[in-house]
């Protein structure tokens, strides 16, 4: 179903025209760019690996199959950093490291499954009970709302709902799971579920009441 | 006012039980309780169904989201990591022994981090530094080490120790040891900081050795290549570049101790950098002796035994540790 064709979006978007071929001085300069993209490279995985190979590894379920996909990652990076400079190479490593782990578990058909079959019982029928003169929400949402406007409303959430929330729909996790990783009680977990359903039907669905938006993250941090 | 609380409180229960329903085990309500209520409260039942319509729709940009929870969870965890590198790096050598890496008070104003490693006598410890450099302490050597953004500085404050440095022309490698300065890209090169004077020795790349004194500041006085070494004193005002043996500066790195035709008393010198027990010399006579040895310096009775059975000498134990050398009668 999925194929063995992990697309990077960082490195697709460079593409084949990355500039090359300018004479003289500038080719060296950018031999010189490029030869210190691959020493801040080489310096950001040697510092990050155990730590990258070992957050794999708990996401995927073993050590081998981290490894590989760590040394997938570091070979990406690699040739990223051959076309284009980078400005902040743990960045890079740590987007291509989450990225390369969500496509080895969405081939797995671990993560985002209902992204290729939406049968989730309770959600699926609740739509198609709604009547079908009115807009569903849903659709009243995809024409309202981009892409962009949903992952801003993720993105505003706090930062614990916005975890558990992520984890529950995205990765696939139970709240029992969830509760283990964020050292917190299931109810506390459901709670944070509850608070981001609710930030995010403000944002996203009741834009009548949107003057009362949600406060600036960083000031919510700590309390 | 009252209309608005029931809002609220209809809001509360629509998004109750839709993390109820989310929770992704099979533990969700009873669907009887769940239709009792949608058929009690129909306008919180629509108020359900739009929430759980919106988070269905939401899963469109359920990877994007995930993408960038997943590298926020990298960047925690290399946050954490990085507070504890500095520790995590440190691997003892000599066994038994624990090496004491302590945050200095500028950590706590959040410059950047001066750490100090320090071994005690006898002990010998391999540090890995967070450029990537890797710094071996011989024994009783305290150095304090500071990484900048475009700098790297290290103050041997006591004692001799190996640095392999990463190259990185953006950021020197400083190492001071007294008022001897060393400046390098990336190389190998021992500095041992005795009493009177400062040795440089380097085993591959190139190394600035600067030097100040109490009237001149800092000039350098020798740019060293591979296989040079640099006695920097006091009393040298321009000191001389010569070769060194590398098997006898370098053996402290494995453990050992050698020497070729050293007169023992220079010898008892340096091996009394390694153990706590002093080695004295009690016969004037063999103060010139010449040695030629190697010596394990794991063990002082070991050492001690082997003086005794090749040179000729006897060792004696004072009431106060200290050990005498005599010659032995014939």
């Amino acid at each position: 179903m999925f194929k063995r064709t992990p697309h990077i979006r960082l490195i697709e978007d460079t593409g084949s025209e990355a500039s090359g071929g300018e004479p003289g001085s500038s080719a060296d300069l950018d031999a010189q760019a490029k030869q210190k993209n691959i020493r801040a490279l080489e310096a950001c995985i040697k510092t990050n690996h155990s730590m990258l190979v070992g957050w794999i590894a708990k996401k995927v379920g073993n050590q081998d199959d981290a490894l590989d996909v760590a040394q997938d990652v570091y070979m990406r990076v690699y040739r990223f950093a051959n076309v284009e400079v980078i400005e902040n190479p743990q960045a890079l490593l740590f987007k291509t490291a989450a990225n390369l782990a969500i496509n080895e578990l969405k081939r797995r058909g671990r993560i985002l499954k209902r992204h290729v079959q939406v049968d989730d019982e309770n959600v699926a029928q609740t739509v198609a009970d709604l009547p079908a003169d009115d807009p569903t929400p849903e659709q009243a949402l995809g024409q309202k709302q981009g892409v962009g406007a949903m992952m801003e409303a993720i993105r505003a959430l706090p930062e614990k709902p916005r975890t558990a929330f992520v984890k529950s729909r995205f990765e696939d996790k139970t709240y029992a799971a969830i509760a283990a990783e964020m050292n917190v009680s299931e109810s506390t977990v459901e709670k944070y579920m509850m608070d981001a359903l609710k930030r995010l039907r403000s944002r996203l669905l009741k834009k009548q009441t949107a003057t009362v938006l949600p406060m600036p993250r960083r000031s919510r941090r700590g309390s | 006012m009252l209309a608005m609380n029931s809002k609220q409180e209809q809001d509360d229960q629509a998004a109750r039980w839709a993390a109820r329903m989310l929770s992704g085990d099979n533990r969700t309500p009873a669907n009887l309780d769940l239709d009792d209520w949608k058929s009690e409260n129909p306008a919180e039942a629509k108020d359900l169904d739009e929430l759980l319509a919106m988070t269905q729709s939401l899963d469109a940009v359920g990877e994007q989201a995930l993408e960038e929870e997943w590298f926020h969870e990298l960047e925690t965890l290399a946050e954490e990591k990085k507070r504890q590198r500095w520790f995590a790096g440190i691997s003892s050598v000599a066994a038994g022994f624990v090496v004491v890496a302590v945050m200095a008070a500028s950590m706590l104003f959040g410059g950047p981090e001066a750490v100090t490693f320090e071994t005690v006598k006898g002990q010998r410890s391999t540090i890995a530094l967070e450029d990537g450099s890797v710094v071996q302490l011989n024994t009783d050597t305290k150095l304090v080490a500071l990484f900048e953004d475009d700098q790297r500085h290290i103050v041997v404050e006591r004692g001799e120790a190996f640095f392999d440095v990463k190259r990185d022309e953006d950021r020197p490698f400083t190492v001071a040891a007294g008022d001897t300065n060393v400046r390098v890209l990336g190389t190998k090169f021992n500095v041992r900081l005795g009493a009177s004077s400062n040795v440089v020795s380097v085993l591959s790349g190139l190394v600035s050795v600067a030097q100040r004194t109490d009237d001149t500041p800092k000039r350098e006085v020798a740019l060293l290549h591979k296989g040079e070494q640099v006695i920097v004193g006091e009393e040298q005002a321009n000191p001389v570049v010569g070769r060194f043996d590398e098997g006898s500066v370098l053996a402290w790195r494995t453990g050992k101790a050698l020497y070729r035709a050293v007169p023992l008393s220079d010898v008892i010198k340096d091996l009394n950098r390694y153990f706590d027990a002093k080695l004295e010399i009690g016969d004037p006579s063999i103060e010139q002796l010449p040695v030629t040895a190697t010596f394990n310096l794991n063990d002082q009775s070991v050492v001690i035994d082997a003086l005794e059975s090749a040179f000729s000498i006897m060792a004696v134990k004072k009431m106060d540790g200290v050990i005498l050398l005599y010659a032995r009668e014939t």
